[in-house]
């Protein structure tokens, strides 16, 4: 197993009355991509620079794998910990040009000098900047300096890299780019620490999801357990036909009685109203389900036999984004009740 | 060996955040320069030009005399704009998310403050050299040693006001009232002090523009030998007005101003949160 790279310990953060942190505790592993997501003011940036040094923790700790491969807690001592790259918040920049400020940080960083101007060259046409190299950045649009930002974090080739929202302002291909970038990173062995509203990004890059809300820390796993856990896992049962309206009620009726060992229940445990749902405009059932891979063969297996005179399936699958979005959603309303 | 090797990083730190702070100065610097030379020009070369006979003061040191007198306004001006965004412009425009999770505060106050302090004694150092042109030019003589020691002293100078300014922009949350409070400090502030303390005839010792005078005063050849303050009698009272600092004393002075108040700019800098 790879060693941890990063370790937070019960780290807290008080803005006065206001807890922007409270005893968040989790570790990432060497090579991980690891997504935070939460709502707006629920602590992610705070988190960050927490781990940037750029704040103090009111209580608890932030340890960060230092070159003798110890665990080092940053706010104690900063010398020798392994090279770390930060994008924090929007960023913002000197008016210089992008060679200048990008030298600089290669340079403060000790990267060697001989590979700093191949190395400039290669990031700025790699994010089609390469023309902008000597322009003053007073004069580069939101997406520029926010792809300047990512180039910063990276420059100097850090083992640990921290974004907060890389792509906050970006284009698609500029998005696409900076996602392709992130898994060329991950596949170099190198771990990502990653604050993001783009549910999509998280999912096609990030290994596990920190999800914070309100400060609190709560859920660190992979996307698939969160949804197990959550039991949110949907099927989305395209069919051929659509279902003529009068029809619908009794067919989800029937639908549900013999889905039932399958489907997620409701808080009685009983009631199962909503786990199966019909969208008539663009003919598709959305089954909500136990998550089980057992539940998904044996929901196919009755849709294909005891309703193959109901309608005619055309897909079965799982909308991924979708999934993240709910479990996102109902993991917050969860949070947000057990706090009221 | 590792002590060394972190020095070596240190070190290393700091002159690429010397060279960084230059570049993104360098506009200033220009600025600036060109108004000093402008000021020159028109303090030293316009009344020449128009007085042949009465612009010039004799002896030699008159004309340093004179004109290092009129540049103090200006080196506060230059000072104050130049340190004054040392750290709170990195809080103010956020430039230091960038860059301070990336390096040690220390070496970056070093850097900055270096930095600062060559270009401002290179705007001194220009003005410098225009009076010791114009001097070899007015008065044909040799150009004296002691304008080497004068030019010492304005570094210190520039290096313990330097400090104040570093120390204001350590809290401060922006540049402008920053250079309010240098400025005022330097016109009226230690004015004020010296109400209530020249009356009981101690050496104003703590006042920047009464320690400023010993960058003139050293350039005369009689200055070891001349009385730093002259005294006069009223109502059977010995009232002293000291009219500049000793040597030793401006020394000590100002390298306490320069170390304590960098001293504490940093450490407040090194509280500060972003």
């Amino acid at each position: 197993m790879s060693e941890t790279v990063i370790k937070l310990e019960n780290l807290s953060k008080k803005y006065g009355d206001f807890i922007a942190l409270d005893t968040v505790s989790f570790s990432i592993r060497k090579g991980e991509i690891i997504g935070l997501v939460g709502p707006n003011g629920a602590g992610k940036t705070t988190m960050l620079k927490l781990i940037s040094r750029l704040i103090r923790p009111n209580s608890g700790n932030v340890f960060i794998k230092n070159i003798d491969h110890e665990m080092q807690n940053v706010h104690e001592k900063s010398k020798n910990l392994i090279e770390t790259g930060f994008l924090i918040d929007i960023p913002h920049f000197y008016n210089t040009t992008p060679y200048i400020l990008l030298r600089h940080i290669a340079n403060i960083r000790n990267y060697p000098k001989s590979k700093i101007k191949l190395r400039i060259d290669h990031l700025l046409k790699a994010f089609d900047l390469y023309q902008w190299k000597y322009k003053k950045l007073k004069i580069f649009s939101k997406g520029m300096i926010q792809k300047l930002g990512f180039l910063v974090a990276i420059i100097h080739d850090p083992e640990l890299i921290i974004l907060d929202e890389p792509q906050t302002g970006l284009d698609t291909n500029a998005r696409i780019k900076i996602r392709e970038y992130l898994k060329l990173l991950q596949k170099k062995g190198k771990t990502i620490l990653l604050s993001s509203h783009l549910l999509t990004e998280i999912r096609e890059v990030c290994d596990k999801i920190a999800l914070i809300n309100q400060g609190v820390l709560i859920g660190f796993d992979t996307i698939d357990n969160l949804e197990r856990d959550f039991k949110t896992k949907e099927l989305i049962c395209e069919i051929v036909d659509p279902i003529p309206e009068e029809r619908v009620n009794n067919l989800i009726i029937k639908l549900i009685r013999q889905l039932e060992p399958f489907l997620e229940a409701k808080a009685d445990h009983l009631n199962f109203e909503g786990s199966i749902t019909y969208n008539s405009q663009k003919n598709f059932f959305t089954i909500r389900y136990d998550g089980k891979q057992t539940s998904r063969s044996g929901i196919l297996n009755i849709l294909s036999t005891e309703f193959k005179t109901d309608f005619s399936i055309s897909s079965f699958s799982e909308p991924k984004l979708s999934q993240l979005e709910s479990l996102y959603d109902q993991m917050i309303k969860e949070n947000n009740k057990k706090l009221k | 060996m590792k002590k060394l090797e972190n020095f070596q990083i240190n070190l290393k730190v700091v002159s690429y955040s010397i060279l960084f702070e230059v570049k993104l100065q360098k506009k200033k610097f220009i600025i600036f320069s060109i108004v000093s030379i402008i000021y020159f020009y028109l303090m030293n070369i316009v009344p020449y030009v128009f007085m042949p006979s009465g612009a010039l003061r004799y002896p030699q040191t008159g004309l340093y005399e004179s004109q290092l007198t009129f540049f103090s306004l200006f080196l506060v001006l230059t000072t104050g704009f130049f340190f004054s965004g040392i750290i709170c412009t990195e809080y103010k425009k956020k430039t230091g998310l960038t860059l301070l999770p990336l390096i040690n505060k220390h070496n970056l106050i070093i850097g900055k403050y270096i930095a600062n302090f060559l270009l401002v004694i290179g705007i001194g150092a220009i003005q410098y050299f225009l009076m010791a042109l114009s001097s070899f030019y007015f008065y044909a003589e040799p150009i004296p040693a002691s304008l080497l020691l004068s030019f010492g002293y304005l570094a210190l100078y520039i290096l313990a006001l330097g400090s104040i300014t570093t120390f204001l922009s350590s809290f401060m949350p922006s540049t402008g009232p920053v250079l309010v409070i240098i400025i005022a400090l330097n016109l009226f502030g230690f004015s004020i002090i010296d109400s209530f303390v020249v009356p009981t005839n101690t050496e104003i010792l703590y006042s920047l523009n009464y320690l400023y005078r010993i960058i003139s005063e050293i350039i005369n050849p009689e200055f070891s030998t001349m009385e730093g303050y002259f005294e006069y009698i009223q109502n059977n009272i010995t009232h002293r007005i000291w009219r500049f600092p000793s040597a030793e004393g401006a020394l000590i002075v100002l390298t306490l101003y320069a170390i304590v108040f960098f001293l504490l700019g940093y450490l407040l800098f090194k509280r500060r949160q972003l």
